[in-house]
């Protein structure tokens, strides 16, 4: 039976090969011999191809009809399984994942077939932070935790750090943003008996066209928008062409948010962006507020890129907590459980202290 | 100047005029009570004048009370504490007179450099006030009277007791610590949710200011267009005239005390 998947697999010992963060080769951890990226990637073409037509020829003899009962049509859609080539095992992944590593051996595995009928991701950009950097980066951000729960930090047990590469679309945009603004000027006479004063409103006009590039949005429906939005930004200047060499080792997903759905969060934010750069040059009022914002898309374009981000999952009082850090930055984000009982110490000291004090000025301005 | 010096002599005239009939002890020479505004009728004007004495005997201070038709155009306060020291600056212990004139219906009380200490402006427009101007503005000016008199021996009677004078701003105030409960709720509320934020730093971008390209900005379009105007008005706070000190204050040597309208 032909290998329906291609492990990366070092020619000279045959250990796993690996992309080690930082570096600009594919580099095997057990002999230390080096591979240019673009020799791994001829080297496993072929590969790769036959591997891919091997999944073909499953998949064209797939009956999901004698799936057995335990599965519907729709979980077998999701659910596939593919052969690791250096221990035989099965792999079970669901439909987006592209690479991975053997549960049993722990080979990096590609699996060609889902580089197929999709888009070929224009860039990478590679893992710089490598599993040190963040478990570390992760206690450090529980330090100074006023509202951490003592047995969190007691008993936290990291259960699974995944470095993966997160499919993003990449917008550039150029465009024409029109806004209004209400303005108003004070001018103020004091006379013996009052204070006057003459507000006078204008009605604000600004049109200006610029350029945003590479504003990134997650294509990836499993992945939190959030946390996608919260690791930003990435150094766009570090982005190499994609080849498949630098997934070795690491998960990787395509896409299966569209270009075309993500356009709207792209959009949004472009306005947003757009709306506050023409309000910089509303000037000589002393208030002025936005009215509305207009924003036409001049040119348009997009570009497919896959991201490194390293994803970590802890458990607390049977709840995951997941946390995740940029792969190329080391920004790391997440959200921790507080404990309510310290959160309402805190809040009755911050409540106290000031009392006594607030309570002479109230005094102070009521008499 | 000369207001002045018509003013006492007129009230000189009244006082021993007045003087005549009431049983004074010999030291002194003027009484608690002269009603030269004819408010008070006789038999009340007796009772008020035994209370004033005792409050005065009883405390060694000058407790006076005088109605005028009219201080001539002179500021009432002025015209309060002229008489003050003329007439009641021999008192050991201070002394503290009321004045009404009722020509502009407003009234007066000054104390001496003593009193003060012992009664402070700002009980006099206090507390002590609020002891008489409604049966002042109600024209029963006996009880008013009295009730003056009776709220300076409860005053004295504190400043003996405790060494130092009534004030009110050392009283706990319910008002002020409902406030500062309610202030300090809310920080403490405010300091809870910052903490509570704090646990997460996952947050949706709403900008792509950092993707923006700044030097391909082209301001291409620009129209400020002016609309309306529009006038608002805030009165001031009206400055105490000086002929309407409601507040405490102290005049020329040392006086306190404060006035007002009823």
């Amino acid at each position: 039976m032909a290998d329906t998947s291609v492990s990366y697999k070092c020619p000279n010992c045959s250990a796993p090969l690996s992309f080690l963060p930082g570096n600009d080769k594919v580099t095997c951890e057990y002999c230390g011999t080096e591979f240019e990226v673009k020799t791994i990637e001829e080297m496993f073409a072929k590969q790769e191809e036959r591997a891919a037509q091997a999944e073909e020829a499953k998949e064209a003899k797939w009956d999901t009809a004698h799936a057995g009962s335990e599965f519907t049509e729709d979980e077998t859609a999701f659910l596939k399984s593919f052969t690791c080539s250096t221990c035989g095992a099965e792999l079970v992944c669901d439909e987006n994942t592209m690479a991975t590593e053997c549960c049993y051996c722990g080979n990096p595995t590609m699996i060609p077939s889902r580089f197929k009928g999709m888009l070929k991701p224009d860039y990478v950009i590679p893992f710089k932070k490598t599993k040190e950097d963040a478990v570390a980066a992760l206690k450090k951000f529980y330090e100074g935790r006023k509202l951490l729960p003592d047995a969190f930090t007691a008993n936290n047990r990291v259960e699974d750090i995944q470095p993966m590469y997160v499919p993003f679309w990449l917008f550039d945009s150029e465009v024409t943003a029109s806004a209004a603004f209400k303005a108003e000027n004070d001018v103020v006479f004091d006379t013996a008996d009052s204070v006057i004063t003459e507000t006078s409103v204008y009605d604000v006009e600004r049109t200006g066209t610029m350029k945003f590039e590479r504003i990134p949005v997650d294509g990836s429906e499993k992945m939190d928008d959030a946390y996608m939005e919260s690791i930003e930004p990435f150094d766009y200047s570090e982005m190499v062409p994609f080849t498949t060499a630098y997934l070795t080792g690491y998960l990787a997903d395509k896409y299966d948010v569209s270009a075309e759905d993500s356009v709207p969060r792209a959009d949004k934010r472009v306005e947003y962006s757009a709306a506050g750069v023409l309000e910089e040059t509303v000037t000589g009022y002393m208030r002025h507020q936005v009215e509305s914002c207009a924003i036409r898309k001049d040119v348009g374009s997009v570009k497919y890129a896959l991201v490194p981000v390293w994803i970590l999952t802890t458990r607390y009082q049977n709840q995951p907590y997941t946390f995740m850090m940029n792969g190329q930055t080391g920004k790391f984000v997440g959200s921790l459980p507080w404990d309510k009982g310290k959160a309402s110490k805190y809040q009755a000291i911050a409540t106290l202290i000031p009392l006594p004090i607030i309570y002479f000025i109230a005094k102070f301005l009521l008499n | 100047m000369k207001k002045i010096f018509a003013i006492v002599t007129l009230l000189v005239s009244l006082l021993m005029g007045i003087s005549t009939g009431f049983v004074a002890e010999a030291a002194e020479k003027y009484p608690s009570f002269v009603d030269g505004a004819e408010l008070v009728e006789p038999v009340d004007k007796t009772k008020l004048l035994s209370n004033l004495r005792q409050i005065e005997t009883k405390h060694g201070i000058r407790c006076a009370v005088l109605t005028v038709k009219s201080t001539q155009g002179m500021n009432i306060r002025q015209y309060a504490e002229a008489v003050q020291d003329k007439y009641f600056a021999d008192a050991e212990k201070g002394s503290i007179l009321m004045v009404i004139s009722m020509d502009n219906r407003k009234w007066h009380i000054t104390t001496d450099k003593t009193m003060r200490t012992k009664i402070i402006d700002d009980v006099v427009t206090g507390s002590l006030k609020e002891a008489f101007i409604k049966d002042l503005g109600q024209g029963r000016y006996a009880a008013a009277f009295n009730n003056y008199g009776r709220k300076v021996d409860e005053l004295m009677t504190y400043y003996e007791k405790n060494g130092e004078a009534y004030d009110p701003s050392k009283e706990f105030s319910f008002g002020a610590a409902g406030v500062a409960a309610i202030i300090s709720f809310l920080i403490g509320g405010g300091v809870k949710k910052g903490m509570v934020d704090s646990m997460s730093n996952v947050t949706n971008a709403v900008e792509a200011g950092q993707y923006l390209k700044r030097d391909t900005f082209n301001l291409i379009g620009k129209n400020d267009r002016y609309l309306y105007t529009h006038t608002t008005v805030v009165p001031k706070a009206k400055s105490r005239s000086s002929d309407d000190d409601s507040g405490g204050g102290g005049g020329g040597g040392g006086h306190g005390g404060g006035g007002g309208s009823f």
